[in-house]
């Protein structure tokens, strides 16, 4: 299959097609048998409106039938013995006796609240309605026929406060998941458990998926101990159910196209005059090779046959013939594709569920660009060994290659970077004899010739699982053993640059030449083993859950490299002659845990929930590396008692709730309380190599212990007009203590940082609202059915300790100060004069440039009257001029889906945005500070015409000055109130349409079900940030320490596609 | 599969496993219990001193001096120095010493000879030497700590030890180095040659500086130091093997730190290579406005070179309001190595280029170290940097013995007549100096006219490598910081022919004229509203006319404290005059 794909993508697709269809041959649909009995038949809701996907069963059978979009539905049973049952979510199932019917309509009930939705939670299940924890839940249809390339994308905005970010739009970029807000000063991320047992949930498929649950508190989440501290991902993979085979195969067929590049002036002469503006602007005189770039398209205007013109390093080529150098480095659309085959079902004993996904995409550029392909397979068996005993097998294999050139032109300095130097109409990417110019080879020359990325990883992950009913309806037992195998492996070349530097030489660029060949493996071990008790009696109800669980994850990295590539398009290490060096790295932990979750309820009225975990971690040492956890919480279905009893005409539920517990961190480094020296390759050359050296190994605290996270959480949700209306509102604090950073400061002559110690704390206090309403009539006689969700969320952190830091200093961490808080300067405006500049408040420490402050010069507020700008002791206490002008953190998130469905038609329409975020575009972010960052930087579209001249006072951008953005003291390095952005932002995130094929046109062709279907990412974005950023991109190269500058990342994307779903 | 109970089995069988499952160690890393054992131990690591040596540092420390006209003002230079909040911005950093300490209390577990054991030793003492010398040059006193600290230890909080305490020390740790180290010559380690140029530099430094520094009350002991110098320096001139690198070319200066294998003369360098990808920035620094800065040398350094003939340019008549091609006629041979000067032409290039003022508004061009145009690309070059050179320990012992008042005439021959051969001089005469009022006007007080002349050598011949300001710190010549540094001396406004063959090349202008009114082949550089000429309408470019400078004597030879770490240790005083 893998040789067929490489062929072409066309033929790729029709490949994949034909092998859709041979398997659904082979796997056969269900063999006639005889003497049956045809049954058709119509099933409705209790507003007799067509319900679709109704599970028709023939009773004590495999076999099964759903009903369509029309709720009709066709089985073929036994005899006029049989019995079908008619199930579907949230709706009461019904019997019918078949008898001498040969037509049956049926009508369904809503579910009661005791049989509603079920909530999957750690070890179990349970009921909606007794849900005491804080947990969300949604279902595969967010998943469903989007152009979502991973899971990470489709919940973004889905569930309140599950918090997901991207950083950049490159191609199979792994979703970064928070929930509910800062964790830790040392990280941390919420635990991801994909049927019970942690994995990564960036590399499953989406239509894997059948729930996906999201435990926020405490009491939820304590029975993962301690690596749940920052909440819990829980998903559940869909599994065959008993009944007929189905075979599901669904595409996605589309594009992408970047959104948000930068748009330079186009006109050379304007763009060069603006340079030599803002030269003149910074020191007074005009630059020399500007002057002669000016002179030369001056000329050009004149004579257009004039040749290029050299002019050095700097500048490089120039030609009166203009360049968009960000056209030319971005392609209009790049192809995206995907396809996924799902074969499922079960006979008496056994179910099965089988799945393939294939996603490819193509990247960007357009000179070399990269790609990214993954393969999913998933095969889930579970045989019934006897009456009490289950085996079950999941096995999950996913494959993704990412192979693309090497971004980092030298050190971890991006092409985005380079282009935000070179990128001027005036400049040409190549010189007319086909070199690259300086400027063009750090760029385009980079993707095309400096080197290759890929990326390959592969996944496989198998858990097999007994469980056991020991004593049936009374004790169940659990077991299952999973390994996870995540191998990567990284081949990175990197390679010279040539360029011309003038008309008679061409020469190098001085970067590494080799090839880094890395391969790193993780295993991780899982052991589960859990009893579970449950018992009702008169008005009681107990559960108890008691188990154990353990972990051992082991981690090994080999890498080698050798210089100087040896063949021009191929890259390996027996392709090399030069230095060569190979190292490794091996880690390993291990947790052990004890753990139980006891609830109980009377009358389903009164709920109470007590759980608890006894967890041990190889992460501190022995003395102090176990701890107990534990949580209650109770809830009160008021709805449900006597007194309330004249409500429920009009509120269907009412249920308050409140947790409170306490888990530990272990999310430190694996040897934080050893003392290790570190060897490396010195920089220093000696005697004509650079030799292996090693230093003193830093201070540790040998008395380190778990970092404690408490929450608290209070809820309700109610339902209202018969559940047309739901709504979910929580309120929770969470405090991390004992964060493991820099002890108390010690004086500098100590020679190292203080030893880390459980030394600080954070308090983050935060809500989040959902509110849905759900209806449906008809129109004509068809009926017409929408609903709306929306939900919105906060959080707040604030540092409650921080003992390295008694003097406030707010450069780092203050207790008592929120997190994310910008300090910065207030700006007045603009200087209106040159007197009046000079007259001010002494601005020399903010403005560290070689002239004093003119007319159309920012003036700042000296806002503690000293007649000095400065920042005072940079402390709380005495910050000079600065004050809060802002907070960078991600505030009131929020969404709005839309869902319509009519006759044939469906409609999703998905917003998602953040409401209130600030953002100040640091010294480097080049891409909006244009040439007052460095003068030679392109000029933009969004400052040509909106800077200070004495004609236009007031503009957005002061006098044009370069270098007044370069570092931190200088006007526009520093943060201030004038160029503080609002990153807050709505995107209509998805665009769905599908029209479901009538059932009659279908039938024939022997398919169930058909459906076509459009679908757009991206569509629109409502923001008043500047356009220099994408707002769910505005932070720094995500692969890479280095810095580069805020923006400098892969465009993020809009994606149209569209597709069908066929089932069988 | 009758029992359920088969299933406590399986579960007994869990729960027994291994007790220490929880216990788990690096195992690629090494530990310092089992480290420290042979020699290789040792060497690995003793070689991350070597991050310690200066590399590019060198080159740019001239830029904060009377050297060099910044066009950024220099806060060192312009007395603009604030008290810094954290350790960091101080310079008040103790990471190196806990590295090197940390060696010298593990070293001798090695399995090694003693003398094994001690040579690497000896490299370690070096380095803290070293390290020590830096941080008593910027602070004066300075805690000495012999070993490395604990977090509980009391000596965190202990006051400063006095610069002689220190100087002692350091003599300590040098004299084990030299003792210990190989005699082998290398220039990329650090050999017991390495360790003499070291201690004739601290000698010196320190003797002089308690000479002039006459409120320390310890001038009694400077001639101690500077004989201390003296035996240094002489046992390294007459055992070490090296001499002045001079083959008769006019370009031996220059090509001297131009290439990228250093040659006899250098005791220790920073090497750079393509390959490794080990590069510095000099062309660029010296070269391209946008990096490095605009800067430019004095006027006053400019001067500061004699005629070709020996005598001061000052003797010259009207030297001040000489222009750019007179002024650099029959000068020393090295000006025309360190500097533009007219008919320069870069290595490798073929066009004779004039000064370019918009890297040097002073319109003089550094380009000592810039080396050949195939290193022009940013941060490429690979000339060796000079840390110790042969020719900085004989100007050592030169200005030590004269300022002991034994110099002789064997004395200059082994020593400044040898250096100032490369400058086309003839040799000086003991007795026979003609005295140079510039230079006496610029270190008042030195009756020694033969002194002044060592001096005048020392600034000439370590030009750009990082001496000049330690050096007026020593001397005690601060206020020359605070003059207003000239450029060039231009006589009018408008055209000149800087390069004087006989067309003009360049324009001395208010404001550039717009592009149809320039001429061509012209370089235009207008001064703008921030710098003047001296006189208006005449004199020396000033490119920050209106800057009062400030050197305060009773504050600035030293560094101020940080603040953070005097409120943290409260026995730690801060330096005098930043309180």
């Amino acid at each position: 299959m893998s040789k067929a794909c490489k062929s072409s993508p066309g033929a790729f697709r029709l490949h994949s097609f034909f092998c859709t269809l041979v398997l659904a041959a082979f796997i056969g649909l269900p063999a006639s048998a005889q003497d049956k009995k045809p049954v058709t038949g119509r099933v409705t809701d209790h507003k007799s409106q067509p319900l679709e996907g109704v599970t028709v069963t023939e009773s004590g059978t495999s076999n099964a039938v759903f009903t369509n979009a029309t709720g009709n539905f066709s089985i073929t049973v036994g005899s006029g013995e049989a019995t079908l049952e008619f199930s579907i979510v949230g709706f009461a199932a019904k019997r019918v006796r078949v008898s001498n019917l040969s037509n049956i309509d049926v009508q369904l009930s809503m579910a009661n609240q005791d049989l509603g939705e079920v909530v999957v939670l750690g070890y179990g299940t349970k009921a909606k309605n007794k849900l005491v924890g804080a947990v969300n839940q949604v279902g595969s249809e967010v998943f469903k026929n989007r152009a979502v390339t991973n899971v990470g994308q489709a919940l973004q905005g889905a569930i309140p406060n599950l918090n997901i970010n991207f950083g950049d739009g490159q191609p199979g970029r792994p979703a970064e998941f928070n929930i509910r807000g800062f964790n830790s000063i040392n990280g941390g991320a919420p635990l991801v458990l994909i049927d019970g047992v942690p994995g990564d949930v960036n590399m499953i498929t989406p239509e894997d998926i059948e729930t996906l649950s999201v435990l926020k508190d405490a009491s939820s989440a304590a029975i993962y101990g301690a690596r749940a501290s920052f909440g819990v991902l829980l998903i559940t993979t869909k599994s065959g159910k008993k009944g007929k085979t189905r075979i599901r195969y669904t595409n996605n067929f589309g594009y992408s196209q970047p959104l948000r590049t930068p748009k330079v002036v186009s006109d050379p002469l304007q763009a060069a005059e603006i340079q030599q503006l803002a030269w003149n602007g910074y020191i007074g005189s005009n630059n020399v090779s500007l002057t002669q770039i000016i002179d030369y398209l001056e000329a050009y205007k004149n004579d257009p046959t004039l040749p290029q013109l050299w002019i050095s390093n700097a500048i490089g080529y120039v030609s009166g013939k203009p360049t968009d150098w960000y056209k030319e480095m971005f392609r209009d659309n790049t192809p995206f594709s995907r396809h996924f085959v799902e074969i499922s079902g079960g006979a008496e004993k056994v179910n099965y569920y089988l799945s393939g996904g294939l996603q490819k995409q193509d990247g960007l550029f357009r000179t070399a660009t990269d790609n990214l392909k993954r393969y999913n397979l998933r095969g889930k068996l579970s045989i019934d060994l006897s009456s009490w005993l289950r085996v079950s097998n999941n096995t999950e294999l996913n494959n993704e290659v990412f192979d693309s050139p090497q971004k980092f032109t030298s050190g971890g300095s991006n092409i985005y970077r380079f282009m935000s130097q070179f990128a001027h109409p005036y400049q040409t990417i190549k010189t007319d004899d086909g070199y690259y110019t300086y400027g063009g080879t750090l760029s385009f020359g980079q993707l095309e010739n400096g080197g290759r990325v890929s990326n390959r990883r592969d996944v496989l992950r198998n858990t097999t699982g007994i469980q056991a009913d020991v004593i049936k309806g009374l004790l169940k037992v659990n077991g299952d053993f999973t390994a996870w195998w995540d191998r990567r492996r990284n081949d990175v070349s990197n390679r010279r640059l040539t360029y011309r530097q003038s008309p008679t030489a061409v020469v190098q660029f001085v970067k590494p030449d080799n090839f880094i060949s890395s391969y790193a493996q993780n295993q991780l071990n899982t052991i589960n083993l859990y009893a579970t008790l449950t018992k009702q009696w008169n008005d009681h109800s107990v559960d108890l859950v008691a188990g154990f669980n353990q972990e051992e994850n082991r981690y090994s990295l080999f890498t080698a490299q050798r210089d100087n590539n040896l063949v021009e398009n191929q890259s390996g290490l027996s392709l090399t002659d030069g230095v060569a060096t190979v190292s490794d790295r091996k880690t390993e932990w291990a947790t052990r845990g004890y753990f139980y979750r006891l609830g109980y309820d009377f009358q389903s009225k009164y709920l109470l929930e007590l759980n608890g975990r006894y967890d041990g971690t190889s992460r501190f040492p022995s003395g102090n590396r176990f701890g107990f956890f534990p949580s209650a919480a109770i809830g009160w279905m008021a709805s449900r008692e006597k007194f309330m009893e004249f409500i429920q005409p009009v509120v269907s539920h009412l249920k308050l709730r409140a947790s409170y517990g306490a888990l530990g961190n272990q999310q430190v480094d694996e040897y934080s309380y050893i003392t290790t020296m570190n060897i490396y390759r010195s920089a220093a050359i000696l005697n004509g190599a650079q030799p292996l050296a090693t230093g003193s190994p830093t201070l540790v605290a040998t008395d380190l212990t778990w970092e404690t996270v408490t929450t608290k959480n209070a809820g309700i949700d109610i339902g209202v007009l018969n559940e047309r209306l739901q709504a979910g509102f929580d309120i929770y604090e969470r405090k991390t203590t004992d964060m493991l950073v820099a002890g108390a400061a010690l004086p500098a002559v100590l020679g190292t940082g203080a030893p880390r110690e459980n030394s600080a704390d954070v308090s983050v206090k935060g809500w989040e609202l959902s509110l849905q309403w759900a209806d449906k009539f008809n129109i004509g006689n068809k009926p017409f059915s929408y609903s709306i969700r929306a939900i919105v969320a906060d959080n707040k952190a604030v540092i409650t300790r921080y003992d390295n830091n008694p003097s406030g200093n707010i450069s780092t961490y203050v207790a008592g100060e929120q997190l994310g808080t910008i300090w910065g300067f207030e700006t007045l405006g603009f200087f209106v004069s040159d007197d009046e500049a000079s007259k001010w408040a002494d601005q020399t420490q903010v403005s560290e440039l070689i002239n004093q402050p003119l007319a159309g010069d920012i003036k700042f507020a000296d806002l503690n009257n000293d007649g000095k700008i400065n920042r005072g002791d940079l402390t709380t206490a005495n910050p000079g001029d600065l004050r809060r002008i802002g907070n960078s953190s991600i505030r009131f998130p929020y969404s709005i889906d839309l869902r319509f469905q009519y006759g044939g038609f469906d409609l999703n329409v998905f917003f998602q945005g953040v409401g209130k975020r600030d953002f100040y575009p640091s010294r480097e972010a080049a891409h909006f500070w244009g040439f007052y960052n460095r003068w030679n930087n392109p000029v933009y579209e969004h400052i040509a015409g909106n800077y200070w001249t004495p004609e236009n006072p007031n503009a957005y951008f002061p006098r044009p000055r370069a270098y007044m953005a370069l570092n931190e003291n200088r006007p526009l390095g520093v943060k201030q109130t004038r160029y503080l952005q609002n990153a807050a932002y709505l995107r209509m995130k998805t665009l769905a349409l599908g029209y479901s094929l009538p059932a009659k046109l279908t039938q024939k062709t022997g398919i169930s079900g058909a459906r076509v279907f459009f679908s757009g990412q991206n569509l629109i974005t409502w923001t008043s940030l500047s356009k220099a950023f994408d707002p769910e991109a505005i932070s720094d190269e995500v692969d890479s320490g280095t810095f580069n500058g805020d923006g400098f990342v892969y465009p993020v994307q809009r994606v149209l596609t569209a597709g069908v779903e066929i089932n069988f | 599969m009758k029992s359920p109970y088969y299933l406590l089995i399986l579960i007994v069988a869990l729960f027994s496993c291994n007790k220490d499952f929880l216990d788990r160690y690096p195992v690629t890393e090494v530990s310092p219990q089992t480290f420290f054992r042979t020699e290789q131990d040792l060497i690995m690591y003793t070689n991350s001193f070597y991050a310690y040596l200066p590399g590019d540092a060198v080159i740019s420390a001239d830029l904060s001096s009377d050297n060099v006209e910044n066009g950024t003002l220099d806060p060192l230079v312009a007395g603009m120095r604030v008290i810094p909040v954290t350790f960091g911005e101080a310079g008040w950093t103790f990471n190196r010493l806990r590295n090197i300490n940390f060696f010298l209390a593990n070293y001798q577990r090695a399995e090694v000879a003693d003398p094994v054991k001690n040579k690497y030793a000896g490299l370690a003492r070096f380095f803290r030497a070293w390290y020590y010398f830096d941080m008593m040059q910027r602070f004066g006193d300075v805690p000495w700590y012999g070993g490395t600290l604990e977090t509980n230890d009391p000596d965190l909080y202990k006051a400063r030890d006095s610069r002689v305490l220190i100087t002692d020390s350091i003599l300590a740790d040098l004299d084990f180095a030299i003792a210990s180290l190989d005699a082998q010559k290398n220039n990329s380690t650090v050999t017991k040659w390495t360790a003499l140029a070291l201690k004739s530099r601290v000698t010196l430094f320190e003797g002089t500086y308690r000479k002039y520094h006459t409120a320390l009350n310890l001038a009694a002991s400077a001639p101690a130091l500077l004989t201390k110098c003296v035996e240094a320096s002489d046992e390294l001139m007459k055992n070490g093997g090296y001499s002045t690198f001079y083959t008769g070319s006019q370009f031996d200066y220059r090509n001297m730190f131009t290439s990228q294998a250093p040659n006899s003369e250098v005791i220790l360098a920073t090497h750079y290579n393509t390959t490794l990808v080990r590069t510095h920035n000099a062309n660029g620094i010296f070269q391209t406005p946008t990096q490095g800065g605009t800067v430019g040398f004095t006027k006053d350094f400019v001067d500061s070179y004699l005629m070709r003939d020996g005598t001061p340019f000052s003797a010259i008549d009207g030297y001040d309001t000489l222009g750019f091609a007179k002024e650099t006629q029959n000068r020393d041979l090295r000006m025309s190595q360190t500097m533009r000067t007219p008919g320069y032409t870069r290595i490798g290039g073929a066009t004779s280029l004039i000064p370019d003022f918009v890297k040097s508004p002073t319109g003089y061009n550094i380009t000592k170290f810039v080396a050949g145009i195939e290193y022009d690309a940013y941060n490429s070059n690979v000339n060796a940097l000079p840390v110790f050179r042969y020719s900085e320990v004989l100007l050592n012992y030169a200005e030590a013995k004269a300022e002991l008042g034994t110099i002789n005439q064997d004395d200059l021959d082994r020593t400044i007549n040898l250096t100032r051969r490369r400058g086309g001089l003839p040799a000086l005469t003991v007795g026979a100096v003609v005295p140079d009022p510039a230079l006496q006007a610029i270190y008042p007080g030195i009756t020694d006219n033969l002194l002044l002349e060592i001096r005048r050598e020392r600034r000439i011949e370590l030009v750009m490598e990082g001496f000049r300001w330690s050096d007026l710190m020593r001397w005690r010549r601060g206020p020359l910081l605070q003059r207003t540094f000239k450029g060039m001396y231009f006589g009018r406004k408008g055209l000149f022919d800087l390069d004087n063959n006989g067309s003009n090349d360049f324009a001395l202008v208010d404001v550039l004229p717009p592009p149809g009114d320039r001429l061509p082949g012209i370089q235009y550089f207008a001064l703008g509203a921030t710098m003047k000429l001296s006189n208006d309408s005449k004199g020396n470019i000033l490119v920050h006319p209106n800057v009062n400078k400030v050197f305060d004597e009773g504050k600035h030879y030293l560094y101020p404290l940080p603040l953070t770490e005097i409120s943290l240790n409260t026995n730690l005083e801060q330096n005098p005059g930043w309180q």
